[in-house]
């Protein structure tokens, strides 16, 4: 035991070393579990957060510890470690966090775990934009916490780099984040930013389906319909496995749908309570709700188009709702900034107007130059990719043997012809 | 532009310029229009369609099935109504001249098929097809042709196709089958020949007047009005009565008319129609759409529009029926009708920036609410640029400001872009880490994959097309950046210049 404190002290090592020479203890430390908290308690984890961590991994195996012992221990961690002796032996550090998360759950305070592992996700990669599996535990957190503010910032910035090497990251904790991540943006109402997140959980590159692109797809297929008032399609990118089976799974939503494109509001309540067992147990009833919802606000929309005033009562007809039902929803609607209106009371008029939004000042020439510089940023790393996939010895292989087959296959074309 | 403002004045009240004759639809007179076989049908398609004409269209019917050997047509015709009483003496003995008919004609063929010359058979079967055509005229009946046997008709016809050498003989053989295609309503058939039949040289007027009307009847029938005017134009002026098997001078200039008001612009009608000399002496034979067109031009939509509905409702003409009689109009009439109207909506509305719904109303002679819905179905189909303030009942012009509409569209482009590549940007690495959802056998594998280092598990092509494809979306944005900058006031050119300076350089 106080090998393996003093062992982790060293530092000055390289840190494959250290590695190596810290894992020498793991089975000693397995043996005696009684004595790990007093090993925590003598440990850094600021200076030697790799020895604490593989303290902390040994401990998720022992079944009688102090449960909240280990989540303060884990928390104290996760605010104060240092990513780089972390990054040689990710596959510890999530499974750590896995069993944080589990732990949190069980004894119900999820919130707690928020913070720390916010922290863990910004420092934990090398790179910024890269997907941990830390990011889907915290996410989960945040779900679970309803701190759905806190996985914004985050969730609203475009993760691209995987590195499987440093984080240990496998295709479920990918299809997870993108998961939670659409789950935090409906309910945050960034319903468009939804769409695309769940849209990577189910497009993602498979052989074969995934529970999570299902769920994932039967809150896009629902969100969808609520957006844009039709029926979803398949990206080309879509795995084929997905293009194919993937509507079997989700028979009474794609019913659903057919029924909502139709416009019959009547029609679509009744297939809604029909298949209301089936979305209550997705969880998805309250978002065929809002679906319901948004027809009303679609149709109100388009009369902005048409109409400059318009009196309630004319709307209510036009739109099948009762006049103060058409008011309320106009009002929201005038709230939400989706139309530009003002209701007078008095002779119960409503006169729609144009967006006030005129494209000039200051504020859209920031917006404009900071579009322009993420594109310019997305451009120069999309040609440096393609350099790099072009001068890869992989792909300059394929295009050898391609060209070898084209020219052989012309060789025996002549020779077919000739004979 | 000018001459048109000039033009442009909205009509006050009801106007009634031309007085139009006040008598009946004189049957008779209309019909002895036509010859042939489209005699019987337009008569048996009135008798079937008005309640007022039933009886005496039925009795001529019956009278001009009588001079043809069509036994079928005339035994439908018994049995359908009972306005005709049968008679027996006269289907017998015309089976019976059918029957001697029919083999003398098929002996003819065979002696001719026997002697194996090219010419001769040729001859032959023109003669016997060219017969059928006679003797339909000379009340002798043809059986095929004659006795509605189209499909045997059209068979004959085609097999002479081989035989044509002449330009003169190809001609017959197309009109014949031109004719055979209208008559049973095989427009495939008619434009196929009539394509074929443009293609001979040295046409005359007389063909190019038929081919021209016959192309201007199929393009009616599909639907596409544009065309059929068109080819209704560009008939050559004919009323020497070759065209009676098939149309009347007439209908050419009420089906040209009207097609022409439901699918040509101002300018266009302008041009193609009331400036059109040829065109022009159709409209002579038909005052009222001459009038109506012209109602149409010079914006009074008021009598315009009391014009089409007395053509289709209540027709005064002495020579012509109400469209709805019409045989080919029928169909079309009530989507040619909604058409002009739209189309004079728009029309009207195209030089205001507010118009009083209320005289609106009084133009078209409706009512404000059946106006207000009328536009607003335009407006949702996008036909009219406007909105309707219901309150003060008035109908406002709408300005897109081209700056804002610029402005709106390149943002979402660039954030299309953006969110594009990086999805795509995403898809590639999981593919290059070989981080896919896979079969469960493969699950076990999966953790010991994680550096594959390099391409392994993917298709550089496929990346490679990725990527190209990244880069032209990302082109599309520069092109709108650019087209914002041509639309921004000069004080922030200076600023885009200084962006442009960086991304530029990037790109090229």
């Amino acid at each position: 035991m106080d090998a393996f404190v003093n062992d982790s002290s060293k530092t000055e090592l390289p840190i494959k070393n250290l590695k190596t020479l810290l894992l020498k203890h793991e089975d000693n430390l397995e043996n005696n579990t009684q004595h790990l908290d007093q090993v925590l308690a003598a440990l850094d984890p600021r200076t030697q957060s790799m020895a604490y961590l593989i303290v902390l991994k040994v401990k998720c195996g022992d079944q009688r510890k102090n449960v909240q012992n280990f989540i303060n221990q884990v928390s104290h961690f996760l605010s104060s470690f240092n990513g780089e002796q972390i990054r040689v032996i990710p596959q510890y550090f999530s499974q750590v966090s896995k069993h944080y998360v589990e732990q949190l759950y069980n004894t119900r305070v999820p919130s707690r775990g928020v913070l720390p592992l916010k922290r863990a996700v910004c420092v934990f990669p090398e790179k910024t934009n890269t997907l941990t599996p830390q990011h889907a535990d915290f996410l989960q957190l945040c779900i679970l916490s309803k701190c759905y503010h806190q996985a914004l910032p985050i969730i609203s910035e475009s993760t691209t780099n995987l590195n499987p090497e440093q984080t240990n990251i496998n295709v479920k904790d990918v299809l997870s984040y993108f998961y939670y991540a659409g789950i935090i943006f409906t309910a945050l109402k960034k319903y468009k930013q939804a769409l695309e997140a769940f849209r990577q959980a189910w497009t993602a590159p498979a052989t074969a389906l995934s529970a999570i692109a299902i769920e994932a797809y039967k809150k896009y297929y629902l969100v969808y319909l609520m957006v844009n008032g039709t029926i979803p399609g398949f990206p080309k990118y879509t795995p084929t496995v997905v293009q194919r089976t993937i509507k079997n799974h989700c028979k009474s939503y794609v019913e659903y749908g057919q029924t909502f494109t139709g416009g019959n509001v009547q029609e679509i309540h009744n297939k809604a309570s029909a298949h209301a067992e089936n979305f209550q147990k997705d969880k998805n009833l309250g978002l065929v709700k809002l679906s319901i919802r948004s027809i009303h606000r679609r149709n109100i929309k388009k009369l902005t188009q048409t109409f400059m005033t318009l009196s309630l009562k004319d709307i209510a007809e036009h739109v099948k709702l009762s006049p103060a039902d058409a008011e309320t929803t106009i009002l929201k609607m005038i709230e939400d900034g989706e139309i530009f209106a003002t209701i007078n009371q008095k002779d119960g008029m409503v006169s729609f107007n144009e967006n006030p939004e005129t494209y000039s000042g200051n504020k859209i020439l920031n917006e404009l130059d900071t579009q322009i510089h993420n594109i310019v940023t997305l451009e120069s790393k999309l040609t440096s990719i393609n350099e790099q996939f072009a001068t890869s010895p992989a792909f300059l292989k394929k295009i050898l043997t391609n060209e070898k087959r084209s020219v052989s296959q012309y060789d025996n074309g002549m020779e077919d012809m000739i004979a | 532009m000018n001459i048109d403002s000039d033009d442009m004045m909205v009509e006050q009240g009801t106007a009634t310029k031309a007085t139009i004759s006040s008598n009946v639809f004189d049957l008779d007179a209309y019909i002895n229009q036509y010859t042939g076989y489209t005699k019987i049908q337009r008569l048996l398609f009135i008798a079937d369609v008005s309640k007022e004409f039933e009886k005496v269209a039925t009795d001529l019917a019956q009278k001009e099935i009588k001079k043809t050997p069509n036994v079928e047509l005339y035994g439908n015709l018994c049995t359908k109504n009972n306005l005709v009483t049968y008679d027996t003496q006269w289907v017998e003995s015309t089976i019976k001249k059918n029957a001697s008919q029919i083999e003398k004609l098929e002996q003819d063929l065979n002696t001719a098929k026997s002697n194996m010359v090219k010419d001769a058979i040729r001859v032959c079967v023109e003669s016997f097809t060219y017969l059928i055509y006679l003797l339909a005229h000379n009340e002798l009946g043809d059986f095929y042709y004659h006795s509605g046997d189209f499909a045997n008709a059209l068979k004959c016809y085609i097999r002479t196709r081989d035989y044509c050498t002449a330009s003169k003989q190809v001609l017959t053989m197309c009109f014949n089958i031109i004719r055979v295609g209208v008559d049973m309503s095989n427009y495939i058939h008619v434009i196929n020949y009539i394509t074929k039949a443009e293609q001979t040289p040295d046409l005359s007027p007389q063909s190019t007047a038929k081919l021209r009307a016959a192309m201007g009847l199929s393009s009616l029938e599909n639907a596409k009005y544009s065309q059929a005017a068109k080819k209704f134009i560009e008939a050559p002026f004919d009323i020497s009565g070759n065209l009676s098997d098939m149309i009347s001078p007439q209908d050419i200039a009420i089906y040209g008319g009207l097609c022409a008001l439901a699918s040509f612009d101002r300018s266009e009608l302008k041009r193609k129609v009331i400036d059109n000399s040829v065109f022009r002496n159709y409209l002579e034979l038909v005052p009222e759409i001459r009038e109506l067109i012209n109602d149409f031009y010079n914006s009074k939509y008021s009598s315009c529009l009391n014009y089409l509905d007395k053509l289709k409702v209540n027709s005064n003409l002495k020579r012509y029926p109400t469209l709805q009689l019409d045989i080919h109009l029928h169909d079309h009439i009530d989507k040619l009708y909604q058409k002009i109207r739209s189309k004079s909506l728009v029309q009207y509305f195209s030089p205001f920036s507010s118009v009083d719904l209320n005289a609106m109303a009084a133009a078209f002679n409706t009512t404000v609410g059946a106006l207000e819905k009328e536009i607003s179905k335009l407006i949702m189909e996008d036909s009219i640029s406007a909105r309707i303030d219901s309150h003060n009942k008035r109908l406002y012009a709408r300005k897109t400001d081209q700056r804002s509409v610029t402005f709106e569209k390149s943002l979402q482009v660039g954030k299309d872009f953006q969110n594009a590549a990086n999805d795509s940007l995403l898809r590639m690495n999981m593919l290059n880490h070989n981080i896919i959802t896979q079969g469960p056998r493969k699950d076990n594998e999966k953790g010991h994959h994680g550096g594959m280092g390099g391409l392994g598990g993917l298709d550089p092509f496929q990346m490679q097309m990725e990527m190209n494809k990244q880069q032209a979306h990302h082109f599309a944005f520069v092109f709108v950046v650019i087209h914002i900058k041509s639309s921004l006031s000069l004080d922030c050119v200076h600023v885009y210049n200084e962006i442009n300076g960086s991304w530029i350089t990037t790109i090229h």
